[in-house]
């Protein structure tokens, strides 16, 4: 029977996890290899990816929130399905060290992100050139590059490593930290200086998807 | 909030806002673990998953967008 995959935990007696998750599907939990792999089975495994799938997404979402309130997990990214349980116990022969070795790094750890972007101003089409255009989307992106050159200084000690990312809306720079120190972290952010025409956006905590590395091939 | 005329926006991920929405569908998607190889067993409808995939990624790119939207420079 298909098996969607949730997240991978450690294995302790106490973890809180939703009875139900996408598509009302009841959620087991399975030991195997010295992780806790958290997972739904159906028949018909469409049905977790049958529009609208933005359910789905919340419905997966609200399961790795509840887990991840007490304990640090390594979310699979939706929808991870495999055809049964043969091959996730396949999986988890290969992987579970190494999931065991990520969750003993990153238990205590999450992420933190700063997404920060231009704020465009409304009205009417530039009227630029093109090269004036991606003269000043250059500009914009060096300045975005400046802002966040500032913010471990601000996070200060909270922030045990850091990344930043330049994706099309903006940039993104995450900050793992202990799960201790998100309060004064966002305390800290906020005393953030944002230049004018710029807009800042604090979210977390997050698993710390950004910072571990895994080779499945 | 107002910083040095710039702005800070606190989201949580309780899905109360647009914002935390536009969040979460980008981590749930975009984010974690992704296994490769032939692990991964297709579906029989593997097309249909894909596409309506495919429609939810472009909804985030097109929120994000709608966030911060572009300003293209008009053809002389």
């Amino acid at each position: 029977m298909p098996v969607l995959l949730y997240c991978v935990a450690e294995a302790s007696p106490s973890l809180d996890w939703p009875r139900t998750g996408v598509r009302g599907q009841p959620v087991s939990r399975i030991e195997h290899s010295g992780v806790a792999v958290f997972v739904s089975r159906d028949p018909n495994s469409e049905a977790w990816t049958r529009p609208p799938v933005r359910e789905s997404v919340l419905e997966f979402h609200q399961v790795l929130r509840q887990l991840f309130r007490s304990v640090g997990i390594l979310p699979f990214r939706f929808p991870t399905i495999f055809s049964g349980d043969r091959e996730l116990e396949a999986h988890l022969e290969s992987a579970g060290e190494r999931y065991q070795q990520l969750l003993e790094k990153y238990k205590a750890s999450v992420q933190m992100e700063v997404l920060v972007s231009a704020v465009e101003k409304s009205g009417g089409p530039s009227t630029a050139s093109g090269t004036e255009y991606l003269r000043a989307r250059k500009n914009r992106r060096d300045e975005l590059n400046q802002i966040v050159t500032g913010f471990p200084s601000v996070a200060g000690l909270a922030v045990i490593e850091w990344k930043v990312r330049s994706l099309p809306q903006g940039v993104r720079w995450f900050a793992r930290m202990e799960r201790d120190s998100v309060d004064p972290f966002l305390a800290a952010m906020e005393t953030l200086k944002i230049p004018a025409g710029y807009m800042a956006r604090v979210s977390g905590p997050w698993p710390v998807t950004e910072f571990f590395h895994l080779d499945q091939s | 909030m107002s910083t040095d005329s710039g702005t800070i926006v606190f989201t949580s991920q309780s899905g109360d806002d647009q914002l935390s929405l536009v969040d979460i569908l980008d981590h749930v998607l975009t984010q974690g673990i992704i296994i490769r190889g032939n692990l991964v067993i297709s579906l029989a409808g593997v097309d249909l998953v894909y596409a309506g995939l495919d429609v939810i990624l472009t909804s985030v790119e097109t929120a994000m967008r709608h966030m911060n939207p572009p300003a293209p420079p008009a053809k002389k």
